[in-house]
């Protein structure tokens, strides 16, 4: 340890400017938290827990001069916040997203490492880096132009024969904005995410490791089995739940895609939906014209929401992966 | 005659003629990196139930000698091999060989520990089960038997659905002999398989690679040229990746014929 003395002008700044850089992002994450609780405090007031349960969410007649007032807060006529729809509906999209882009991204990935000559490998990691530096209004765009489109004429009937063993897959199944159809565009926006962290892993998986599965007259599939998928089993938990991150507030390419559902939960996986990120988006520029400001309240209550989410979904995740590093597995451990 | 330090009896060992009886035939085998020869133009024969070191300095061509009688030298990209390999029926390098049968007969234990990511008794079951040898309702006796003859069982019975890398290193490499003999190889290639252990553990080690003997063909790297003097019947000596003298361990150590196999006994060279 030095003490003050010793420390030149140079060791000062440098000091100064870490330890604020250092504290910067706890302090937004903070400072983000107090202000959406803030201004979501009259919402909450005025809801209860409504919020959680209510599927009508209406701001109500902004036009009208007539209010409503619960819990001492005002709104307009008719106004009602329940948000279960878009709590639904996040999940969903996101879930939904992830359990395609996890196999996708994974066995892509093994395939192409083991098989794939090391040169078109890079080749085909490029594209893969181009796919997630496409804008999210693109990905929306060509969701609701060709995607969607396509797949409610030539895709989704044929799932509805699905529809007698698991009852959600039943139709009709509508133009091709809904549920699924949001949920595969985020799973292929998720799918780069993913798929780029487990390339990763799997260079670092040690070669003796797999010669040790080699050497005992094993095929690749069973060195990938038991050798190498244990060993990048919690990364790919880790980059899972980053890609959920992006499901889950990915906004404007849901917005275009999901149909836009208000008040009412999807009753098949075709239906219209929305998540509580495209509500905001939504519903933003209304919500900014009530004259009750209560609109904006309840706009802030679904983004503390959707933080909350993000940050208990980013805690639950490294306790997971915590809990399993510390099995059978040798990540973070010598070996 | 320099046996140097090495100048101590060779205990069991007192074979003069190299053995006859060949398990393991090499002919004219190189091992390139590019144009770069690692090893060249090598011919051996390794003799049948017999323990064979491969003693040689750093960058002689030892590992990679070994390497190529298990073609673990296909899965390094930029390695080619020329020259053939033949384990009894097996011509190892033709184009039709069956790798899965020629690494179920030839065993392989490296330098380091490399236990699967699985528990204790996969790490034994699974490669059986995999070549279909394991006997219905057999698995928890075969576990128990391959744990028994390495010494393991003891340390590990309550815990075989544990990890392995719970285990001591020590442990953990007794776990890889113990998931190597259940295969039951006809040859084992030991890559220096005690460099990283503690004496007490290289000492139990040594002893099972002299139970084996009677069933197992052996040829073992080794840096360690008193483990080679203690274990071995027979030895090969590499230099710069090509053959310098291959004898009996006790001609090897007390009366080489080459001068640099004299100077390498005696730690003028290595």
């Amino acid at each position: 340890m030095s003490t003050a003395s010793e420390l030149t002008t140079g060791d000062r700044i440098l000091r100064a400017v870490s330890a604020v850089a250092g504290f910067l992002p706890g302090g937004i994450v903070g400072f983000f938290a107090v202000v959406m609780i803030l201004t979501a405090i009259p919402a909450i007031a005025f809801s209860g827990l409504n919020f959680f349960t209510g599927t009508t969410f209406t701001l109500g007649n902004l036009y009208a001069v007539t209010t409503i007032t619960h819990n001492g807060v005002t709104a307009p006529h008719g106004a009602a916040y329940g948000a279960l729809t878009f709590i639904v509906g996040t999940f969903a999209t996101s879930i939904f997203a992830l359990v395609l882009a996890i196999p996708v991204s994974v066995g892509g990935v093994l395939m192409l490492t083991e098989w794939v000559p090391r040169r078109l490998q890079n080749t085909l990691a490029v594209f893969l880096e181009l796919l997630a530096g496409i804008p999210s209004v693109v990905f929306g765009l060509w969701g609701i132009v060709v995607f969607g489109p396509i797949m409610a004429q030539h895709v989704y009937p044929a799932l509805t024969s699905i529809g007698n063993v698991i009852p959600w897959f039943k139709g009709p199944v509508g133009a091709g904005e809904g549920l699924l159809t949001a949920s595969l565009v985020l799973g292929i926006m998720v799918i780069p995410i993913i798929a780029s962290t487990t390339r990763e892993l799997l260079r670092g998986v040690p070669v003796l490791a797999k010669e040790g599965a080699i050497a005992l007259g094993m095929t690749r599939y069973e060195t990938t089995r038991v050798v190498t998928l244990p060993y990048i089993r919690t990364g790919i938990l880790a980059a899972s739940l980053l890609g959920w991150g992006r499901a889950l507030g990915e906004t404007i390419a849901v917005l275009i895609v999901s149909g836009n559902a208000l008040n009412v939960l999807p009753h098949n996986i075709y239906s219209p939906t929305s998540t509580i990120a495209s509500t905001i988006a939504a519903l933003l520029d209304a919500a900014l014209t009530d004259f009750t400001g209560s609109a904006v309240h309840a706009l802030a209550y679904l983004g503390l929401l959707l933080l909350v989410i993000s940050l208990l979904t980013n805690f639950a995740g490294r306790l997971v992966i915590k809990r399993v590093s510390t099995g059978a597995l040798p990540v973070g451990r010598g070996i | 005659m320099s046996a140097g330090y090495l100048s101590v009896p060779a205990g069991a060992v007192h074979q003069q003629e190299l053995s006859t009886d060949t398990a393991i035939r090499v002919n004219d085998l190189s091992v390139l990196v590019g144009q770069k020869a690692l090893v060249d133009n090598v011919s051996l024969t390794f003799p049948h139930k017999r323990i064979t070191a491969i003693v040689g300095p750093t960058g002689s061509g030892k590992t990679t000698v070994l390497r190529a009688i298990n073609r673990m030298h296909d899965h390094t990209p930029g390695f080619s091999v020329k020259g053939d390999v033949t384990i009894g029926d097996i011509d190892v390098y033709s184009p039709d060989a069956n790798l899965r049968v020629l690494r179920r007969r030839v065993g392989m234990l490296f330098q380091r520990a490399n236990p699967f990511p699985q528990s204790i008794q996969d790490n034994i079951l699974i490669a059986p089960k995999a070549h279909g040898m394991v006997p219905k309702n057999g698995s928890r006796d075969l576990c128990e038997s391959l744990l028994q003859e390495v010494g393991l069982w003891n340390a590990v019975k309550d815990r075989l659905g544990g990890s392995p890398f719970m285990l001591s290193g020590g442990q953990q490499q007794l776990l890889c002999l113990a998931r190597m003999l259940a295969l039951q190889p006809d040859v084992a290639l030991l890559d220096e398989p005690t460099s990283a252990l503690d004496p007490g553990t290289t000492e139990h080690i040594e002893s099972l690679l002299k139970g084996l003997r009677e069933k197992v063909t052996i040829l073992i790297v080794t840096h360690n040229l008193a483990q080679a003097l203690r274990i071995s019947d027979e030895v090969v000596f590499l230099m710069a990746g090509k053959l310098v003298e291959h004898a009996t361990a006790n001609k090897f150590f007390h009366d080489a014929a080459d001068e640099r196999s004299r100077e390498y006994v005696s730690g003028r060279i290595g």
